[in-house]
């Protein structure tokens, strides 16, 4: 009796939301009668996965990726994707030697002028563009650079900080001009945003080098859902809600890869990931919970992959009496640093997932692991001495985190952050208060530097314990700032650091800075995570990578 | 006043409402102090004005507040939305996909409440205090009283990962690909277009979220239900009726349920309101990719454009169906309208 | 239509007490208790929410477990004899857990239908009542309110508050609520306006304001309350969902729905992580449910005639 009424009630909501879409569609499904047939196909998709040249990615690609343009790319997950479609002058062959670089469109290392400010460097000629077949030449590197400077988004730094200018000296040679000596220079160059474009295909779709007109970049859309770079596949298809699809490039200048294209599937969970690798829907599963680890080792058509990342989770303490407070004296820093039980978080929290740097300069870096035997390490009698020794008496701190279902290393944040609590209160007088706050807000509020305590994530912009210390380090940089930061001896190591261009002398230089942070305590690495990735025994060749995520350049699978 | 003239008061208040509403999100998502685009730009280069005056141009905040309004209702007339800051993607292609998930899931969900709600409550209110009363007031309270969030939970574990009967978490199955959008309710158009194996697959899929967000729905109407048809039972002219020697039927139908229908279509609507708020859990523990979902992560970030698009979408379909009910209960109640 | 409604001896519906206190006889609270006598029903939904309030209460006493003392070294137990509803990652035991959450969530629950209702109902029988341009303000802004998503009005009030919290929840959730009251009241007041007696008083030239509390509120109270039953139970059920996302209780306070979400990230192979919680709220919710319907039986005259 009620129903019918209450239907009544339903249906017009419904048609009001469809039915625009209703009309325009019915006119085309009576003129496609003719290829129904064809539109019934469209379910085996499952049987691709059973095609050994066809390798499926599962992955969280809504909600994580953004856009493949290399002038706007910023995000981690998608990482995987622009190392197969663009190629910069250098890259990471292998990613459990990261601070090994090798030509990839550049032929040889730069060779420096007498005062180190100037590069020149030879490039690899026979190289084609996807997709149009133009012939790569040092005008598209010019080209390239300069949008990426222009549009201003978040990768614009690696042209506006680090490159004075560019210049193509012959289409065969570039020459850089630097705003200082940067020991650091090969590792900027190899990141992915770094890589070069087609400049003709975007000038075809309106785009240019130069300031983006008032209404935004008129080659946005093509950029977003075309490819134009030179590496071993092409982009063809970018459905963030269903499938990011590449396809091999027939013309790749370089050995070709085994694959024929390599599919990134949206799913947001990392518990349906793994199922969908376990029931053999996909190759590789992005993300997994560290307690499903086990379970995944012991079946034998499954692997984990795994390997170093370079993202580190740190507490940031500030050092300023305002808003630091108590936190302002380096001992209750000490203190502090002194009753966290790391082991615990890494080994049960964590199951092994994370480990954890001394310094905020992950390990594989320069230094990081030289400084190890320095880390603070749980030591409660130590805590409790210098906290009374500091002499600021029963005190309460707070400490915020992000509000929105983040996680450490797999680990829940309230988790840790309770974890954390519970320790801390171990110093007798010392209290901890939790906030959350949402993250628009948190790292707002962060980046102006008024949070007293809190736990946040930073990660690579490029591999080279530069892109770590000069930030948490500086006086006034990114991170430093945030905490009040600020000591001499590091700044002055950090100046030496970056024009030392003799890695065995400098590599020292930041073993020092290390130590010299490790003592002032502003910030205590958490976690590192160690990403382990669930895959079919039958693939070959990927490899996490702490830059590419994971390196499918040379994936392949067996029958 | 005449119906019509009546339903158009009516509309023109509705319109307000919307109106009031958008205003009011606008203002109260800027007067958030926190900060949108502190989660779009990298850390390194939070700190570079150049950047940020780059992005606020581009989603126009550098604009005064009311321009940036202005701004935004023009385009709005024109279907766009605007443009999502934490995704980047017009926010219209986003809705385009999110509204149908949700309306499918809702439709389910509104369906199994009502086949089942309804009958509940007649059989309540028909056998007072009898067991057959006791039976269906105890499955309405559990449907009222059990936590939708944790409805999901237990149904996931059940029947998902315990039993195996039907599929976990997403509107698909892995490996499989929506339809051709028709009106991007998957089992809609996978009918239309005859995929059969789509179509169950989809179905499957709607059941267990759909009997999570229904309970609450369920438990109210026919609870409601009882309790108006019980109260109109016991009024005066149901009575005489009653002592005229009309049929109980008669008397039932006649006179009774025509009364306890008013709270109960105020409930319905109100329920359908509320199935929309529930959405928002529903959606997050079956990771359906649906408003609810997409309202969580723009609040939770601050991307204004996306939560204005959200919210004027919900208000919009908020007023639709109180317009409704206003005028249902202006047709049953005609001194209503005078008023 | 003479008889006193007993509303205000329960206490559910304080707003139809303001004018009629003088008549707030003993009479009706304890035909109220004779009626629930006999219903052992609601009889043991009011046990079951005796029993959680003492235990809540109670909790610092009991042999339990502080509900903040962390193991991980048996982190993730199911139940077992020493942790009878098993322990969560942090390796807290879940049992002394969720006794501590009844000191938070029921208390929520009761305070924020009260808010809610009396406003709403204030507002609702106003509306229906003076009609014109006030029905309109009221109802055009419960309109608004309810045509937010709750939890975008939960995250302004909780950012314009300063950050997720407890007491900033239960204000989002009241803000939610009062609007439903104050249409379910203006339904009720606008068909009851109608009715005879109604116009017999204001014939008889009764003042507008002891029409709308003397004759109109007291009728209105059978709906009114089974609404009032289900909404503390929802009160609790909404500030838990709050939690659920983040936007509630702030760790690590035992609180159900933030117990619950933490259970739901798990995973569902830790499935008791999230099962005690959970059967506590339903069990709460219903025992408030089962209540409310025998109060309901017993506070309906003419049921009582029967």
């Amino acid at each position: 009796m009620g129903d019918p009424r209450a239907n009544r009630l339903l249906r017009p909501l419904a048609s009001r939301l469809d039915r625009r879409r209703l009309l325009q569609t019915a006119a085309a499904l009576g003129a496609a009668g003719v290829a129904a047939p064809l539109l019934q196909n469209r379910t085996a998709l499952a049987a691709r996965q059973a095609d050994a040249t066809t390798l499926v990615v599962v992955d969280n690609v809504r909600d994580n990726w953004i856009s493949l343009d290399p002038a706007r790319f910023y995000e981690v997950n998608s990482s995987q994707a622009m190392a197969v479609i663009y190629e910069g002058l250098y890259y990471i062959p292998d990613g459990d030697k990261p601070t090994e670089f090798a030509p990839l469109l550049a032929t040889e290392l730069p060779t420096f002028s007498d005062d180190g400010l100037e590069a020149t460097i030879a490039i690899r000629s026979g190289v084609k563009f996807q997709n149009t077949g133009n012939e790569m030449t040092a005008d598209d590197w010019v080209f390239s650079w300069n949008r990426l400077a222009n549009l201003k988004d978040n990768p614009s730094f690696y042209v506006t900080e680090y490159i004075t200018s560019v210049e193509a000296v012959d289409p065969h040679t570039l020459k850089i001009t630097l705003p200082f000596v940067n020991a650091a220079l090969v590792p900027i160059l190899s990141a992915l945003s770094m890589g070069v474009t087609d400049s003709k295909a975007i000038v075809a779709a309106g785009g240019s080098d130069g300031e983006p007109p008032a209404s935004g970049d008129p080659a946005r859309d093509f950029m977003l859902n075309n490819s134009a770079g030179t590496g071993p596949f092409r982009l063809t298809q970018l459905d963030l809600e269903g499938e990011v699809i590449v396809e091999r490039h027939p013309d790749y200048w370089g050995e070709a890869p085994k694959l024929e294209r390599i599919i990134w599937r949206n799913i947001a969970d990392p518990n349906s990931q793994t199922q969908a690798v376990e029931v053999g829907e996909a190759d590789i599963a992005y993300s997994v919970d560290p307690d499903a680890v086990s379970q995944i080792e012991g079946d034998a058509n499954l692997q984990v992959l795994r390997g170093p990342s370079f993202n580190i989770g740190y507490l940031a303490l500030h050092t300023q009496p305002d808003p630091g407070g108590p936190l302002a004296k380096q001992e209750i820093r000490q203190a502090i640093a002194s009753a966290i039980d790391y082991d615990a978080i890494l080994q049960d929290l964590a199951a092994g997932a994370a480990v954890r740097s001394a310094a905020p300069v992950p390990l594989g870096l320069q230094g990081a692991e030289e400084v190890l035997p320095d880390a603070w390490t749980l030591d409660l009698e130590k805590a409790q001495q210098l906290f009374d020794e500091s002499g600021v008496g029963p005190t309460e701190i707070t400490l915020t985190y992000g509000a929105d279902k983040g996680s450490a290393s797999g680990v829940p944040l309230e988790s840790l952050v309770a974890k954390i609590q519970s320790d801390l209160q171990k110093i007798q007088g010392l209290t901890v208060n939790l906030e959350p706050m949402d993250e628009a807000t948190r790292l707002q509020s962060y980046r102006e530097g008024k949070i007293q305590f809190t736990y946040s994530v930073w990660s690579a912009d490029y591999s080279d314990v530069h892109t770590y210390a000069d930030p948490f380090g500086r006086t006034g940089g990114a991170a430093a700032k945030r905490v009040g930061y600020s000591n001499p001896k590091v700044d002055e190591l950090l100046k030496q650091g970056i024009s030392e261009l003799d890695p065995a002398k400098r590599t020292p230089l930041y073993i020092d800075i290390q130590k010299l942070m490790i003592d002032d305590a502003p910030f205590l690495v958490i976690d590192q995570p160690v990403e382990q990735k669930p895959a079919r025994a039958n693939v070959q060749g990927a490899q996490v990578h702490p830059i590419y995520m994971i390196a499918l350049r040379n994936a392949s699978k067996t029958e | 006043m005449g119906l019509w003239q009546f339903i158009a008061r009516r509309l023109a208040l509705a319109v307000l409402v919307v109106a009031l509403v958008s205003v009011a999100t606008f203002t109260l998502t800027h007067a958030v102090p926190g900060d949108p685009l502190a989660v779009v730009i990298g850390e390194r280069q939070a700190n570079n004005p150049e950047v940020r005056a780059a992005f606020e141009k581009r989603w126009g905040l550098d604009q005064p507040l009311p321009m940036q309004y202005v701004t935004y209702l023009r385009n709005l007339l024109h279907g766009d939305f605007g443009e999502s800051i934490s995704k980047r993607r017009p926010i219209s292609g986003e809705l385009a996909q999110r509204i149908p998930a949700t309306a499918e899931l809702t439709l389910y969900a509104m369906s199994f409440a009502i086949i089942v709600g309804v009958p509940l409550g007649l059989i309540s209110a028909l056998n007072h205090d009898r067991w057959p009363d006791h039976i269906a007031r105890f499955i309405a309270l559990v449907g009222a009283s059990v936590p939708v969030f944790w409805l999901g939970l237990l149904l996931l574990y059940v029947f998902f990962y315990q039993l195996k009967w039907l599929p976990g978490p997403g509107r698909l199955d892995v490996g499989m690909k929506a339809p051709p959008t028709i009106t991007g309710m998957i089992t809609f158009d996978a009918l239309v277009q005859g995929q059969w194996d789509v179509f169950w697959a989809a179905l499957r899929r709607l059941v267990l979220p759909s009997i999570a967000l229904g309970s609450i729905a369920l438990g109210i109407i026919a609870r409601m239900l009882r309790s108006s048809l019980l109260a109109a039972l016991g009024e005066d002219y149901v009575r005489t009726a009653r002592a005229k020697g009309l049929a109980e039927r008669r008397v039932v139908v006649g006179h009774a349920l025509r009364n306890a229908m008013i709270p109960t279509i105020t409930v319905v609507g109100l329920a359908t309101a509320s199935l929309l708020a529930g959405a928002v859990l529903t959606e997050t523990i079956f990771s359906w990719p649906g408003l609810g979902s997409f309202a969580v992560s723009a609040a939770l970030k601050l991307d204004y454009p996306a939560l204005l698009g959200v919210t004027l979408v919900v208000a919009v379909v908020y007023v639709t169906i109180n317009l409704l009910v206003d005028i249902v209960y202006g047709i049953l109640d005609p001194r209503i309208r005078t008023s | 239509m003479a008889s006193v409604t007993s509303s205000d001896a329960a206490g559910a519906m304080p707003a139809l007490a303001l004018d009629d206190g003088v008549r707030a006889s003993r009479s009706p609270l304890s035909e109220t208790a004779r009626a629930l006598r006999g219903n052992p029903v609601a009889l043991a939904g009011l046990m079951v929410i005796l029993a959680w309030l003492v235990l809540g209460l109670a909790a610092p006493l009991l042999p339990i477990e502080n509900p903040n003392f962390q193991n991980l070294s048996i982190k993730l137990q199911p139940p077992s004899l020493q942790h009878l509803f098993g322990t969560d990652d942090l390796g807290r035991d879940l049992g002394s857990r969720v006794i501590y959450g009844a000191r938070v969530s029921i208390p929520a629950g009761f305070l924020v239908v009260l808010a809610s209702g009396v406003v709403g109902s204030l507002l609702g029988a106003v509306a229906g009542y003076f009609g014109g341009i006030i029905d309109n303000l009221i109802m055009r802004a419960a309109d608004a309110i309810l045509a937010f998503p709750s939890i975008i009005l939960a995250m302004a009030i909780t950012a314009v508050r300063g950050g997720p919290g407890l007491s900033n929840a239960l204000v989002a959730v009241a803000i939610v609520l009062w609007p439903e009251y104050a249409r379910l009241m203006r339904g009720q007041v606008l068909s009851l306006r109608e009715n005879d007696y109604v116009t017999a008083a204001e014939s008889i030239g009764a003042g507008r304001q002891r029409i709308l509390f003397r004759h109109i509120l007291p009728s209105t109270d059978a709906p009114i309350i089974v609404k009032a039953t289900l909404d503390v139970g929802a009160a609790i059920v909404l500030t838990a969902g709050l939690s659920f996302i983040g936007l509630g209780a702030v760790p690590p306070t035992a609180e159900w729905g933030a117990m619950i979400k933490q259970g739901a990230d798990k995973g569902l192979q830790y499935w008791w992580y999230a099962a005690a919680p959970g059967l506590a709220i339903m069990s709460v919710v219903m025992a408030l449910n089962f209540f409310g319907d025998g109060l309901r039986d017993a506070l309906d005259p003419r049921r009582r005639e029967r």
